[in-house]
């Protein structure tokens, strides 16, 4: 991988390149037939430039091919570069370690061994008699470089398989769907059984699902539907909303102000085998776990190097996992004092991270009344991430993967639902 | 093993097609100017050094050209076609593209004090398709543009915000945003500090042109991609000649139509792109197919779509929305007894097996006795079952807006598209 990088360079005042090579081998069936199959190699380098000019300082990107129109390439982007001028800010300085982290198998699986695995997932599926529309399976294989003006440099090799399951069952118009999209580092931990019996519970409930009743009440929701939550969370402890004006609370303000549990939230860009763990950013800063929240309360922003020396504070290296200390109620606890909407999956909840509110259709879910647990589907849920931050219950078991750390079930005290 | 084992088998038989595709190369750049600093940024070219393809016994191999490489010729007639507008991005300065947006960031930031932060960016690609064959060499320069600000504004512990921007398929022409249209924005955006929550419930609605695009996206434009109906995926495929919809509802998918952000001339496997009519003022027409569907059910392709070089080619949407009407968009709101101006999508998402319907709409306006009352609602759920959303239109107007967005085929498989059409007047569950 390694790129020669052209003289022109020598006219910025830092830069950072990184370099990323891919093999990625995919494969798709569809209604239990193999019929498409596709690798892909790729290599691509990216130059970010760094330009001081008085005391402002500018920056542009540019894609190098290792061909010879590279010096070209790096002259427009210098030329970029010292027209987007902002206030000074450097790359960090001085040598640094960066942390080991498990991010793939030591040998990652043939096509032999991912078509069997697919297999087996297909045989779990027929044996619930239920089928798979299709299954999309994505297994790559990643080397990156990161080398900079400042003397830094690490390499390291991460791999990533990425399942897309839509899992059916029943003929015609009463045949019914649930679709899954999962990510891991190993393709052993992509489809826990767990994750895999839930969507076919919910293909066998769908077909009797009724609209939920109209009006507020308690929901809770599986990990699956919380990391969408945490996007929120994330935005109001990014330390470049915070200089560009977007927020309205800094370190030492209370973002929630939890009359339930308290919510106590960590970035940690380290855990083994997490899809967003990385040993550093595209800066150099080396990854460490940082506390965003503590008990509501905003302990850190996160931030790259320019927005740190904005913020008069040390760079905070990659954002990584975004980890929510659970609670102490029991998940089953979570269901008393019904009714209660059990939200399996929204069709796609994407709660606007500034103001948090959020309005998303049920795909699937379970009211639990008189001790009755049943199925709904369509209707809405409506609210907002802070409010229901602030009056929640976080299940004391865990849930890891996709991306998502923290309780396995959150009940939140109130939310709008629109059904029947 | 059987997978395999049958993918073998039918490259044995022999497929129909044999065709070589040398793929597409692209650049893309983005200025993005947020509160007081400016980033440029190029987007990673869409160019990789190695594919293999099999697909239907079909197998491909080929290498990515960089920039510089000449296109090797076919001996087939070449046929060209350059879609890059008035004012070919490549023909333009950066300073001139870093002007218009800082410009139009200092007259935001300077017109209102509640105005807190201001992001406007601009985002251009030109990409150069080719499709060779022993009968065509097919090439192509499509130019996309998508200029957008975004504003938010705070009151009283209170955040909210509005956006406005337009994109389409052309050149740098498309870079702009009307004064009156930066009024309205900074407008709302003021006056949502105050908008409440709807009271759940089922409502007439009149949706504005960018509503009524993502209803047809959302409704039967992912519903009639008919790689679904080979998956039988497809509630539509059962339904095709029947209706779905009121008379008022017919939905085009036109790569071609002015304004319109997912244009080609060509699709991903060479076909020549054309319009297809989905839904004729209510009647379920067909699908929208790749070389692959079409193929396999005898229907006619031009809408097949990759990502990139990395991706697999699906039958995807262009540029979908509705046909308009005769009605104003006054009449439309002058008809409604209580009801909402629906406005700005936030997201949507398609369903295809069982036709559920999910549109978050950023805010909506009460409409009461046919007049608009000024009292705002904020981010509001439209859901419903898509034939009875569909046959409830009972008014379209004679305007026509397109909007740019980018799909995902669930959560993946970006690929650039437009939506859009008139004022729609129908009902719907909004919570």
């Amino acid at each position: 991988m390694k790129l020669q990088l052209p003289r022109e360079v020598r006219e910025a005042s830092e830069w950072v390149l990184t370099s990323r090579e891919s093999d990625e081998t995919q494969l798709y069936w569809r209604l239990g037939e193999l019929h498409a199959e596709r690798s892909a190699e790729t290599v691509n380098h990216e130059l970010l430039l760094y330009r001081d000019i008085a005391d402002q300082r500018g920056s542009a990107s540019a894609f190098l091919a290792g061909d010879a129109h590279d010096g070209e390439r790096v002259k427009t982007a210098l030329t970029a570069a010292s027209l987007a001028l902002n206030p000074p800010y450097r790359l960090p300085q001085g040598s640094t370690g960066y942390p080991a982290i498990a991010l793939g198998a030591e040998r990652m699986p043939d096509r032999e061994e991912l078509i069997a695995w697919q297999a087996g997932v297909l045989k779990q599926i027929g044996r619930a008699g239920a089928k798979a529309a299709h299954l999309e399976l994505f297994a790559g294989r990643h080397l990156t470089e990161v080398q900079a003006s400042n003397a830094r440099s690490h390499a390291w090799q991460s791999d990533r398989f990425l399942l897309d399951l839509v899992v059916a069952a029943g003929e015609g118009d009463d045949s019914t769907e649930f679709r899954l999209m999962r990510e891991s580092r190993l393709l052993g931990s992509l489809l826990p059984e767990a994750v895999l019996e839930r969507a076919l519970q919910a293909v066998r409930d769908r077909s009797r699902a009724t609209l939920p009743p109209t009006g507020r009440m308690p929901v809770v929701l599986p990990a699956s539907e919380l990391a969408t939550l945490l996007m929120s969370v994330d935005v109001h402890t990014n330390g470049q909303y915070l200089v560009s004006g977007m927020l309205q609370k800094k370190v030492g303000d209370t973002l929630i102000d939890a009359e339930g549990d308290a919510i106590t939230i960590a970035c940690d860009p380290t855990l083994p085998y997490a899809v967003a763990s990385a040993p550093t950013d595209s800066s150099t800063v080396p990854a460490r776990r940082l506390e965003l929240l503590d008990r509501g309360v905003i302990r850190n922003m996160h931030a790259d190097p320019q927005f740190a020396a904005y913020l008069g504070v040390a760079p905070t290296g990659p954002v990584g996992t975004l980890v929510w200390a659970p609670g102490t109620t029991a998940s089953a606890d979570l269901y008393a004092d019904g009714p209660v909407l059990e939200v399996l999956a929204f069709s796609a909840n994407m709660p606007d991270p500034m103001t948090g509110s959020f309005a998303a259709e049920i795909k699937m879910g379970y009211l639990h009344r008189n001790g009755e647990r049943i199925p709904v589907a369509q209707g809405s849920v409506t609210g907002n991430v802070f409010e229901a931050l602030r009056r929640c219950r976080l299940s004391r078991e865990t849930e890891e993967g996709n991306g998502y750390f923290g309780p396995a079930q959150v009940r939140i005290e109130e939310l709008q639902v629109a059904g029947a | 093993m059987e997978g395999s084992r049958a993918l073998a088998e039918a490259a044995a038989k022999g497929a129909a097609r044999s065709r070589w595709v040398s793929m597409s190369r692209a650049s893309g750049l983005a200025i993005m100017a947020m509160g007081p600093t400016v980033e440029i940024r190029q987007d990673p070219p869409r160019e990789g050094t190695v594919v293999r393809e099999v697909q239907a016994g079909i197998q491909r191999e080929w290498a990515v050209p960089g920039w510089q490489t000449d296109w090797a010729p076919s001996g087939a007639p070449v046929e060209n076609f350059d879609w890059t507008g008035v004012r070919p991005v490549n023909g333009v300065s950066l300073e001139e593209k870093l002007e218009v947006v800082t410009r139009l960031r200092e007259r935001l930031q300077a017109r209102d004090p509640r105005i807190v932060q201001v992001m406007v960016r601009y985002q251009e690609s030109v990409e150069e398709n080719r499709v060779a064959t022993e009968a065509f060499d097919r090439r192509s320069r499509v130019g996309r543009v998508h200029f957008m600000a975004h504003i938010v504004v705070h009151k009283d512990g209170r955040s909210e915000y509005e956006y406005q921007g337009q994109g389409a398929v052309g050149g740098f022409e498309i870079a702009s945003i009307d004064d009156e249209d930066v009024d309205r924005m900074v407008e709302r955006a003021v006056r949502l500090l105050d908008a409440t929550s709807i009271e759940p419930g089922s409502y007439k609605v009149v949706t504005t042109p960018e509503v009524s695009g993502v209803l047809a996206h959302e409704a039967f434009g992912h519903g009639v991609e008919m790689d679904l109906f080979l998956s039988d995926r497809a509630r539509s495929q059962r339904y095709i000649g029947q209706r779905v919809g009121s008379d008022f509802a017919t939905i085009i998918d036109d790569p071609a139509v002015p304004g319109g952000f997912g244009g080609y001339p060509f699709d991903d496997d060479g076909e020549l792109a054309s319009p297809h009519v989905i839904l004729d003022h209510g009647i379920l027409k067909g699908g929208l197919a790749d070389a692959d569907a079409a193929q396999a059910l005898h229907a006619v392709g031009g809408n097949g779509r990759r990502q990139d070089y990395s991706r697999k080619v699906y039958p995807r949407m262009t540029n979908t929305y509705f046909q308009p009407g005769t009605s104003t968009p006054e009449e439309l709101i002058a008809g409604v007894e209580h009801g909402v101006y629906l406005h700005r999508v936030e997201s949507g998402m398609e369903d295809p097996r069982n036709w559920g319907l999910q549109i978050t709409c950023h805010y909506g306006e009460e409409i009461r006795d046919g007049s608009l009352t000024g009292k705002l609602y904020r981010t509001l759920g439209m859901t419903g079952y898509v034939p009875d959303v569909l046959q409830s239109i009972d008014g379209a107007a004679n305007d026509f807006a397109m909007w740019p967005g980018h799909c995902g085929k669930g959560w993946k498989e970006w690929v650039t598209n437009g939506t859009g059409g008139p004022h729609l007047r129908m009902t719907a569950r909004l919570g």
